[in-house]
């Protein structure tokens, strides 16, 4: 059982994104969410797609628009006349790895419908609650915030997700592979599964078990700590956003093949993690959060 | 450690077992042991030598299931299993099972010395199995040996707790005796040479403690058997006799304990003449001791005796009559001369035989001549050179031939006072037997004929009275090996009190000094338990602690010494930079050095990050920083 299959899989695909896909992957296996964000056509959808049939997911992509309503990705209860009972048609969120694509383009009021499936792995439609299956992934995609007719994502919900990626431009080289290769489509249409969706969970299980030593936490710690003491950041990191830390980075660890989580691993995940949560001073609008945290905080 | 030292470990275990099984068993377990080296494999081999060994214990003992049997099984099959040692539960199997044959060493002897090989050889038996144990390779002898010490000691204070307050219930603590253990020190019958044969011999008979004060070393005669027949050769003990003779003690009482090394035989000494006898045993007519079984362990009783007494005034005339009782006509001489004394009162008689011994100038010796068939007319008219037994039984003849009623009484003399434990230590060397006589109006008095002609041996014991007989360790005159005998002494004594003789009533004294009177099985398994737990807990604390604080702390040391060393070098860690990406870095800049920090940074990773490593992970870890 091994996850390098799927990644080579992947990154056949996506072309010269290796590193992306491994982010993603971490997510995954950190029981975590995603979130691209991007210009549109740089392949987020492709990646999500590439993923989802490298595992044998079930997949579904909603494609958030300004005029949805949260029922129209939690599903809705009919009157059925045969029966004369009302009866649920479950919406798309019921599947394994949900592409939510333009998130930041439907309202806040259907957004926080999805965040709140993401937190809780249940959906509650008039008054019923309903479990969500096993395992459940979402990878969510948006658009810079400086775009025409976007609702940005409030601080309080990017923290749900554990990452944010960004997938730029493809380097020469890959773009002409991209160029001259086949429809992305086809090659989609293609793949099949390289793993059982019982083996994920292992997975899932063996990254949970990888080993994060009493130094390794020290250094998790003090990152947190320079988070919530400098002045170049409004707030802090939040005690979830260490969690997610610690998880990524063991996630991180497993896919480089070790049973322990050394401070390369964290800082490996640590742009992706941190970068959606920190939000700049007014003074220091142009520094990067992680930047600030690889270089000033020390691995004791 | 190799196989070759688990071969070692299993000959040393049978260490004083020579003593307990027949030689051939010996023999064979030798054998087997020297061909396990050989490595040589076959199981036929192995199952017909294993029946062959059980037919052979069985031909041996008659059983498989006794004592001996059993040890002599369980021996022989610890030795067959080093012929089919496979892989490292065998040798952990081999290993425990030495754990338990060494605790049978305690069959033969529970001494000082033994028990100090017996830990020794623990430490050994521990040591190998740490070396069985270690997963990375043949570790050293020394390593292994310091580790199993290192166990060993932290497990010293959870053996005293359990030793102090683990419940003696009797099924386990007492130990199924063999039939038949041989008997030591005096017999209870007297004829030349049964005590001369003694005297050579350094065993401890008996230790005393006074709690009154001492009496004169020429006052110190422990009673022992009392003998009345005499049949030309042999002084024995006779019919039973049965109680009732008077005894009243005069002057100062004398009070001390006794604490008696195992005989086999049911004799108890004490000082003549005992007033009292211990519980559970009983006193004859003749006030000997006799304990109702015979002792086979060390056992320490409290006696009081009267120096001056008068004994037996009421003898019975029966009793009397066979006092006076001597085979006619075997020494014709002896009883002539004794005839000629005849009618004189009991007191002059005594004077006239101890100056026939003065006159004659007798000599005491240890090696007599031998004595022709009348042997009382021999030694008195003849050889004229014996040893107390001679002097004994010639006088207590004379006595009898005229007339006065006389008795031997053996047991031993004097003893040796040891100034580190101040108690008196009588050996086997100070038997001795003199004579009774009973004179109307005084009793039994006792008369030592050996006196008259040795005075030395009373005043002062055998060995300064035969000063060339004896073998060299068993003189007096050197000073350093005498006190290092008395200090022997004392530590063996204290060990036998305090360890060995640690029992059911030491243990209850022990927890009413705590409190704890009467206290039942229950309580004391509570108190145990409650001991072990907090034991536990402590040392558990104690090792998170360490583990934590110095464990980590002495890896991050040798590793910052590494970044000080490559800092030297003009490559800095960068303090924000993870050990492999500095590696990395490193080895971009100088791929001279590659080869030789990744080991290093691997080695820190797996201590720092990893599951902690071993002892041996760091020591390697700290050797390569250091030869950096």
């Amino acid at each position: 059982m091994s996850i390098q299959p799927i990644i080579e899989q992947v990154a056949s695909v996506v072309l010269g994104k290796e590193r992306q896909i491994r982010l993603a992957l971490a997510a995954m296996l950190a029981r975590g969410h995603l979130l691209i964000e991007d210009l549109p056509g740089v392949g987020k959808t492709t990646l999500a797609h590439a993923i989802s049939s490298s595992m044998g997911l079930e997949f579904r992509r909603v494609q958030f628009t300004s005029d949805m309503l949260p029922a129209d990705i939690l599903g809705v209860s009919i009157f059925d006349r045969e029966t004369g009972d009302f009866k649920f048609h479950p919406g798309p969120i019921f599947a394994n790895l949900i592409l939510a694509d333009e998130i930041n383009r439907t309202t806040p009021k259907t957004q926080s419908a999805l965040l709140e499936a993401m937190e809780e792995g249940q959906v509650t439609v008039e008054g019923e609650t309903r479990p969500l299956p096993e395992p459940f992934f979402v990878i969510a995609t948006q658009n810079p915030v400086d775009q025409v007719g976007t609702f940005p994502l409030p601080e309080s919900q990017l923290d749900r997700f554990m990452m944010r990626i960004q997938l730029g431009y493809p380097d020469p080289e890959a773009e002409r592979l991209l160029l001259q290769g086949s429809s992305r489509k086809e090659i989609i249409s293609r793949l099949s599964p390289r793993m059982e969706r019982a083996e994920l969970h292992l997975l899932q299980e063996k990254v949970r078990q990888i080993r994060a030593s009493s130094a390794l936490i020290d250094y998790l710690q003090a990152i947190l700590k320079y988070s919530r003491t400098n002045p170049e950041f409004m707030n802090g990191l939040s005690p979830r956003a260490g969690l997610a830390l610690l998880a990524a980075s063991r996630a991180w660890a497993y896919l480089a093949g070790r049973d322990m989580v050394l401070p390369e691993d964290v800082q490996a995940v640590l742009a992706s993690v941190v970068d959606h949560r920190l939000v700049p001073a007014q003074d220091y609008a142009r520094i990067c959060p992680s930047d600030m945290l690889l270089s000033e905080v020390a691995v004791p | 450690m190799r196989s070759s030292w688990l071969t070692l470990a299993v000959v040393l275990t049978l260490g004083p077992l020579f003593r307990l099984f027949p030689a051939w068993i010996i023999l064979v377990c030798l054998a087997i042991s020297a061909f396990s080296l050989l490595k040589y494999r076959n199981e036929w081999l192995l199952k017909s030598v294993a029946i062959g060994a059980a037919c052979g214990v069985y031909l041996q003992y008659g059983t498989l299931f006794s004592r001996e049997a059993g040890m002599a099984l369980l021996a022989l099959l610890i030795c067959l299993k080093l012929l089919e040692l496979k892989d490292r539960r065998d040798a952990a199997l081999v290993l425990f099972l030495g754990y338990f044959l060494i605790l049978t060493w305690f069959f033969d002897t529970q001494s000082l010395p033994v028990t100090a090989a017996m830990l020794a050889l623990v430490v050994f038996l521990t040591a190998n199995l740490v070396g069985v144990n270690n997963r990375t390779g043949v570790p050293d002898v020394k390593v292994c040996l310091r580790s199993a010490s290192i166990l060993l000691l932290q497990a010293v204070p959870f053996a005293l707790v359990l030793f102090l307050l683990f419940p003696r219930i009797a099924p386990i603590w007492s130990l199924p005796h063999s039939a038949g253990s041989a008997s030591s020190g005096l017999s209870d019958s007297l004829s030349p040479g049964s005590i001369s044969n003694l005297v050579l011999s350094g065993e401890v008979a008996f230790r005393v403690d006074f709690r009154s004060d001492m009496p004169a070393r020429s006052e110190l005669y422990w009673r022992g058997p009392v003998l009345w027949d005499y049949d030309g050769r042999t002084w024995s003990a006779g019919k039973p006799r049965p109680s009732g003779a008077s005894l009243r003690g005069l002057g100062e009482l004398t009070s001390y304990d006794v604490m008696l090394e195992p005989s086999g035989r049911n004799w108890l000494f004490a000082l003549d003449m005992p007033l009292s006898h211990p519980q559970g045993s009983s006193i004859t007519a003749d006030r000997q001791i006799l304990a109702a079984m015979p002792v086979i362990n060390r056992m320490r009783y409290a006696m009081t005796s009267s120096l001056r007494f008068n004994a037996g005034l009421d003898e019975s005339d029966s009793n009397l009559i066979e006092a006076v009782r001597i085979p006619a006509g075997m020494n014709p001489k002896a009883e002539a001369l004794a005839r000629s004394w005849r009618g004189e009162n009991p007191e002059d008689i005594v004077r006239h035989a101890i100056r026939f011994y003065r006159d004659h100038h007798f000599v005491y010796t240890l090696s007599p001549p031998l004595l022709k068939s009348e042997q009382m007319d021999d030694f008195l008219f003849g050889t004229r050179s014996g040893f107390c037994e001679h002097y004994a039984s010639s006088f207590a003849f004379l006595m009898r031939a005229a007339g006065v009623p006389a008795r031997i009484v053996t047991g031993y003399q004097g003893g040796e006072i040891n100034p580190i434990g101040r108690y008196l230590i009588v050996r086997q060397s100070d038997a001795h037997a003199w004579v009774e006589i009973w004179e109307a109006g005084r009793g039994w008095v006792r008369i030592d004929p050996t006196a008259s002609v040795a005075p030395m041996r009373i005043e002062s014991g055998a060995s300064a009275a035969l000063p060339s007989s004896l073998p060299i360790m068993m003189g007096s005159d050197v000073a350093w090996l005498r006190n290092f005998r008395f200090g022997w002494d004392a530590a063996a004594n204290a060990w036998n009190q305090w360890v060995v003789g640690y029992g059911e009533e030491k243990q209850k004294r022990l927890f009413s000094n705590f409190g704890m009177e009467g206290a039942s099985l229950r309580d004391i398994a509570v108190t145990l338990s409650a001991a072990i737990s907090l034991f536990f807990l402590a040392a558990t604390l104690f090792l998170l602690i360490r583990v934590r604080r110095t464990g980590q702390d002495r890896v991050q040391e040798a590793y910052l010494l590494f970044c000080r060393k490559m800092e030297r070098k003009g490559m800095a860690r960068i303090s924000s930079e993870g050990p492999l990406d500095y590696a990395n870095r490193i080895a971009a800049l100088q791929p001279s050095v590659a080869s030789r920090i990744f080991p290093i940074v691997q080695l820190y990773v797996a201590l720092r990050y990893g599951e902690g490593g071993t002892n041996e992970d760091f020591s390697r870890f700290a050797r390569l920083v250091k030869a950096f």
